[in-house]
């Protein structure tokens, strides 16, 4: 049975082999250069190092943004291309009448090639995964934003791709016919995803608060808030971290409404609209408003810090496997019960 | 005789309408779902750009209210982009592989090229029908989405930029088209619909990048200007590892397409690093010659030292910017040759699937 289902994948595992090739061929030609020039940069900067990063990341910006694509787009598309015909096409071309009835029972071939079929897509998922992480670190190190690229490095695409294929086997079992299932799996797939990078991931693993004062940098200007015009807070200086929200309040916890900053600050002219309200001169420039209300008030960040990026790597991971494992029981049980 | 043709060719759009009824009407269904999306949102981007944006050089937070503009819907934005990038090649995958690719798989070609109408007649008039509903697609989501975008779009000033240049306008218009064709060719010659419909979306993303990068450039000569050098918008001091070199920032030129900025002499020689040390010794002595490289980069705004102002004097003096690009005037012109270029390229397809098929398949 094992070699049947290899026979029967011979030619996308070879194709899936050939093209990871290419990609170790080129990373490889251009990825020493790549740490070369960032030890010779940024990694010997002393002082203002920020226009030496910029001026780094803008180095194979193409085949940054290229590879960021392509590991966001191969884990999906193996699992559907290898998935959706695995059951499908049986169906649709009739042979299933002979692939049921053979000595092995059904629930043994489906196994059987679901498993080979899962192993290969997580394997060629995630060596692309490990090709291109290897790549970026002197990008990614530069950039310091890394939860901007969470899921296109390290373990998580090989949960993706199993997540992928498995779903793809079930929505093939279900429809039959191979077309219309990959159209399905498609859709299921990226809503899945999404869904789960929106409303599943911020809450995998709790955040952390943090407070910190009032400055040039964490008070970015004066734009109407849910409290009425007042200071627009910005985000301070955490390299690595993701940023859930940041508000400013006081010691009890109350926001800093546009009544209570007319009374620490009353030159500030908050209510300057189109077309006039204000002042035609320079208006009153808010940053020397910031010191007084820095006194009462704070900024408290909600973020996940970069020692939570491998945790919540692995909770994702366990997330889309377990997901998948449940998948493929639910194909194993649909194709083991009667066909007509 | 005419008249029979003609039916012939009605009975052949009918037959694909019948067979691609189920998935047109949900192409359909969901169109319309991001048209209703892009309704209820976009008002409220123009809302924002009007009461924020227009009069920020009034308020002097320019900065914060083009950021904020730009941050606001940001996963709505990153839906309808992503919609318009992937439409053309999805099409291709599930309408344009199929189209020829399942009838020579499940053997039912000899069937379907048999009938009353010929077999060229019959792949003509599918493939023309494939690819302008492939087109009205493809527009109608640039469309809408280049209407929701617009307040973004001007903020922005970068139409030409790659990851915008593709998703506005009429391009998608003539990726559609290829997209569709492109799949269908493949389902011709793979004779087998999902290995076609890989070739298709290999295929498309390398014919897209390829045109983008490499022949984008070169549709139009671009325009080169020579500007003085001026310590206006800053510039920087790398050290190379040929030597010291100066790099000026690029001009305010919104909307347009920057190719490339040097500076040059009127022979047309680029400062030699001899030139930048003994012009600006202050700013390229702290780092020791002949080792790494470093950056020393003077900012708009910030305090400015007498030596910043010298050095700009000294190289003033020699060397201006000589600044190659396209104009934001010539946007329009290279949507258009793009658009062209892509139709073309349907066209060849297609007349090379009809030309594979035309001969004996078995």
């Amino acid at each position: 049975m094992i070699r049947f289902a290899w026979m029967q994948s011979r030619i996308p595992l070879l194709i899936a082999a050939a093209g990871l090739a290419i990609v170790a061929v080129v990373l490889g030609a251009t990825g020493p250069h790549l740490v070369h020039l960032y030890e010779s940069t940024v990694g010997s900067c002393h002082s203002d190092c920020s226009a030496t990063r910029t001026a780094f990341v803008k180095n194979d910006r193409a085949l940054h943004v290229g590879l960021g694509a392509l590991v966001v787009v191969v884990p999906g598309a193996i699992g559907l291309f290898w998935g959706a015909p695995l059951v499908a096409r049986e169906f649709e071309v009739g042979t299933w009448r002979l692939a049921f009835t053979q000595s092995v029972t059904r629930t043994r071939w489906l196994g059987v090639k679901l498993l080979l079929g899962a192993l290969a897509s997580m394997v060629v998922a995630g060596l692309l995964s490990l090709l291109v992480t290897w790549w970026s670190s002197p990008i990614d190190r530069a950039n310091a934003t890394l939860y901007a690229s969470f899921e296109q490095r390290d373990i998580v695409p090989i949960g993706y791709a199993a997540f992928a294929f498995a779903l793809a086997v079930l929505v093939g079992v279900l429809v039959r016919r191979t077309v219309p299932a990959m159209a399905v799996s498609l859709a299921a797939f990226v809503g899945a995803r999404l869904g789960f990078t929106h409303w599943v991931r911020p809450h995998l693993i709790s955040p952390v608060t943090g407070i910190f004062s009032l400055n040039a940098t964490t008070v970015t200007g004066v734009a109407p808030t849910a409290y009425g015009n007042s200071f627009l807070p910005g985000p301070p200086s955490l390299p690595n971290a993701w940023i859930y929200s940041t508000k400013i309040v006081d010691n009890t916890g109350h926001p800093l409404t546009s009544a209570a900053l007319k009374v620490l600050c009353p030159q500030l002219n908050l209510g300057a609209g189109p077309g006039g309200g204000g002042r035609t001169t320079a208006p009153y420039p808010y940053q020397d408003c910031i010191p007084r209300v820095a006194v009462k008030f704070h900024e408290v960040v909600v973020y996940q810090p970069s020692s939570h990026y491998w945790p919540l790597q692995w909770t994702e991971l366990a997330f889309y496997i377990g997901v998948a494992i449940l998948l493929v029981g639910m194909s194993l049980w649909a194709t083991s019960r009667r066909v007509t | 005789m005419g008249m029979r043709k003609a039916v012939g060719s009605i009975g052949v759009i009918r037959f694909t309408w019948m067979q691609a009824r189920t998935s047109a009407l949900v192409v359909l269904a969901g169109l319309v779902l991001v048209a209703a999306l892009a309704i209820a949102t976009g008002p409220h981007l123009a809302h924002l750009y009007d009461t924020t944006v227009i009069n920020c050089a009034a308020r002097g937070d320019c900065q914060a209210a083009k950021a904020g503009l730009v941050g606001t819907d940001h996963a709505l934005q990153g839906l309808f982009y992503a919609l318009v990038l992937v439409a053309p090649v999805l099409i291709g995958m599930f309408w344009g592989a199929p189209l020829l690719g399942r009838d020579l798989e499940t053997g039912t070609f000899r069937l379907s090229f048999t009938q009353s109408v010929t077999r060229i007649r019959f792949v003509l008039t599918r493939l023309l029908v494939g690819a302008a509903a492939a087109m009205a697609i493809s527009g109608v989501l640039s469309l809408i989405v280049t209407w929701w975008s617009s307040p973004l779009d001007t903020v922005n000033a970068n139409r030409f930029a790659l990851s915008t240049f593709g998703l506005r306008g009429i391009v998608p218009i003539g990726y559609g088209a290829f997209g569709f064709v492109l799949g269908a060719a493949s389902g011709a010659v793979a004779r087998r619909t999902v290995p076609a419909m890989a070739a298709t979306l290999i295929a498309f993303v390398a014919a897209r990048l390829a045109v983008a990068y490499w022949l984008r450039p070169h549709f139009v000569a671009p325009v080169e200007r020579s500007y003085p050098f001026t310590l206006g918008a800053g510039f920087s001091i790398v050290h190379a590892a040929a030597g010291a070199e100066i790099i000026p920032a690029a001009p305010v030129l919104p909307n347009a397409w920057i190719y490339s900025t040097t500076m040059i002499d009127k022979s047309g020689n680029q400062p030699t690093p001899q030139f930048i040390e003994r012009a600006c010794p202050s700013l390229t002595s702290d780092i020791p010659p002949g080792s790494h490289v470093g950056g020393r980069h003077t900012t708009p705004g910030a305090a400015i030292q007498p030596e910043v102002h010298a050095c700009a004097a000294r190289v003033a003096a020699k060397f201006h910017e000589f600044v190659t690009y396209q104009p934001a005037g010539r946007y329009w012109e290279l949507q258009a040759y793009e658009t062209t270029l892509f139709i073309v390229l349907a066209i060849g397809l297609a007349a090379l699937s009809v030309w594979w098929l035309r001969r004996r398949l078995t």
